[in-house]
């Protein structure tokens, strides 16, 4: 039995290599039972390749990925607990949705009238008789929802799910993220699209060359005061100022700002603290209202 | 399992390419019968009831015959289709087990083979008798007796069984390669060129040469099908040695097509 503190998806110093290139490197996530994960990062960031290895497609040079508190690689059973949307939905162009689905029901054991059900819920009821080749993107990415929803999961891992879809799709599918979410399904949902993740996500890890940037509550991430810029005349000075106290960390400076987070005080202590040494900066400016700003401040960094 | 193969059997039946290859079968087999019947033939003998069966099962026998290739094509594009539609990923992604998927889609082709010969069977007795009503000979029907039955199954069963390699071989190369392309011409090479090729090459050569080519797959499937066409030339070893040598083979093909599918990466590649 599964303690209720123990993270449903976890993953341990997972690594995979394709020959030179490192498309995951040490990375250590945890997913808790009902929570929406947003997992984030710019396109060939590893985001697929680590769904690839949750999933037990792809081998991993290190490390290991346990759900529900069993290794994939070793456990294979665990995974129909899961349902899953791997990157682009792929299904057999000569068979017809529903066609599709049944040679996925037997696969899993679910019944017919289930099948029924869940073309009904991504709306393709009315075409589940059609080839799946004569089908658009959108019907396809439907379709893949459809699949994934198909043995009822304790969790779910999305791969972009709404990639293809027109503004409404995607909203429809948004929506029933969302609704799964309040059901108490546990969601890995994987998007380069920003506002989408910051909308239904819960929690949220960002992903760069195959390394996690930042993790946490997208609420703690985006608190409009945590990070700061300051811009001054003497940086240099103003970092060896900071670093004489413990709420402010990771300090980066630029030619004329410096930036920094704050872990439990308000920017107004910073200009105190600087007061008290002479020093008064000729901007104070919070950091990071959005997730994008973040994202992009994040990914920023690490090219540097 | 027996879903995985009812899966399997829905992805095969609905499939336009397992008809048209069954087509093709049936048509290019019986071209010398459709010739017996409608121009001179050197030798009807053969396509007389129930000479024609034995024809028909010579004919379809070994590695590098017709019914191997299309087979090979069957099997082939039976894996290779998933790798390249993506379709691997949406199934294996359910937590089926891989070794259980690929020995559902192992069965499942054994058991299109099995249609695949009855269908060759079933079409051969209205042509055999044909040909007999054209030259006007008297029809036996005493290879319908229990005696005749069993003589036509055994052969069945014995043609079937020197084709088992090529799905293997089919599943093999598939595996490998990963692909649809690199399976499919892997496999023919390795069935239609490279054994047949060993083959001819090393019986040419006489001597301790000469020897080596009963262990190839052409030559074993051979000395299993000993009531072909000139079983005295065609016979190399005991059947049942060459039947558990071809065995062999099955085994390690078969085992090595598993390993590598169990162990390698899906890729994720455009739908």
């Amino acid at each position: 039995m599964l303690n209720t503190d123990t993270p449903v998806i976890q993953t341990h110093g997972l690594t995979k290599r394709y020959g030179d290139l490192v498309a995951v490197s040490d990375l250590n996530l945890a997913v808790q039972r009902g929570d929406i994960f947003g997992f984030l990062g710019p396109n060939g960031s590893g985001k697929t390749t680590t769904i690839g290895l949750m999933l037990g497609l792809l081998q991993p040079n290190e490390g290991r990925v346990e759900i529900l508190g069993k290794d994939v690689r070793k456990d294979r059973a665990v995974l129909k607990r899961v349902g899953a949307m791997a990157e682009t939905a792929a299904f057999y162009p000569y068979l017809s949705g529903y066609d599709n689905l049944r040679v996925l029901a037997l696969m899993s054991d679910v019944s017919a009238s289930r099948i029924w059900e869940v073309l009904e819920l991504v709306g393709l009821k009315d075409r589940a008789k059609t080839r799946f080749r004569t089908y658009s993107l959108g019907m396809r990415q439907r379709l893949g929802v459809a699949a994934a929803l198909l043995s009822d999961p304790e969790i779910l891992l999305l791969d972009e799910p709404t990639i293809g879809l027109d503004p409404a799709g995607m909203k429809e599918v948004r929506d029933l993220v969302a609704e799964l979410g309040r059901q108490g399904k546990t969601i890995f949902f994987c998007s380069h699209l920003l506002y989408e993740v910051e909308q239904i996500c819960s929690k949220v890890a960002i992903i760069r060359k195959g390394k996690v940037l930042a993790e946490g509550e997208i609420s703690d991430l985006l608190h409009p005061s945590r990070y700061v810029e300051i811009v001054v005349a003497d940086p240099q000075r103003v970092v060896d100022i900071l670093k004489t106290v413990e709420w402010i960390q990771n300090i980066q400076t630029s030619e004329k700002a410096v930036n920094f987070q704050l872990t439990d005080r308000d920017p107004s202590d910073v200009v105190q603290l600087l007061a008290g040494y002479g020093v008064y900066p000729s901007a104070v400016i919070p950091k990071s209202s959005t997730l994008e700003d973040f994202f992009l401040e994040v990914t920023e960094e690490a090219d540097r | 399992m027996i879903k995985l193969v009812q899966a399997e059997f829905i992805k095969i039946f609905k499939r336009l390419n397992v008809w048209v290859l069954l087509f093709l079968l049936l048509f290019f087999l019986n071209i010398p019968t459709l010739i017996a019947i409608f121009g001179k033939f050197q030798n009807p003998g053969n396509y007389y009831l129930p000479q024609i069966f034995t024809t028909q099962l010579s004919q379809s026998a070994t590695t590098s015959s017709l019914m191997a290739i299309l087979v090979v094509i069957l099997c082939v594009s039976s894996i290779g289709g998933e790798y390249g539609w993506g379709t691997l990923r949406t199934v294996l992604v359910r937590g089926t087990p891989r070794r259980e998927f690929l020995a559902a889609k192992f069965v499942a082709t054994l058991c299109v083979l099995v249609l695949w010969y009855v269908a060759l069977l079933l079409v051969s007795l209205p042509l055999g008798w044909v040909v007999m009503l054209k030259v006007k000979q008297e029809i036996s029907w005493s290879f319908l007796s229990i005696s005749g039955l069993t003589t036509l199954l055994e052969r069945t069963a014995r043609a079937y069984f020197t084709v088992v390699p090529a799905v293997v071989l089919g599943f093999f190369w598939t595996a490998l390669g990963r692909s649809l392309g690199v399976g499919m011409g892997a496999a023919m090479v390795h069935i239609v060129v490279a054994d047949p090729l060993m083959f001819g090459l090393l019986r040419g050569l006489g001597g301790i040469w000469a020897e080596i080519p009963r262990y190839t797959m052409v030559g074993l499937g051979r000395s299993v099908v000993t009531f072909g066409a000139n079983p005295v030339l065609e016979r190399l070893l005991d059947p049942w040695v060459a039947a558990m040598l071809l065995l062999g083979y099955i085994v390690i093909f078969g085992f090595l097509a598993f390993r590598i599918f169990q162990k390698s990466d899906i890729r994720f590649t455009a739908a």
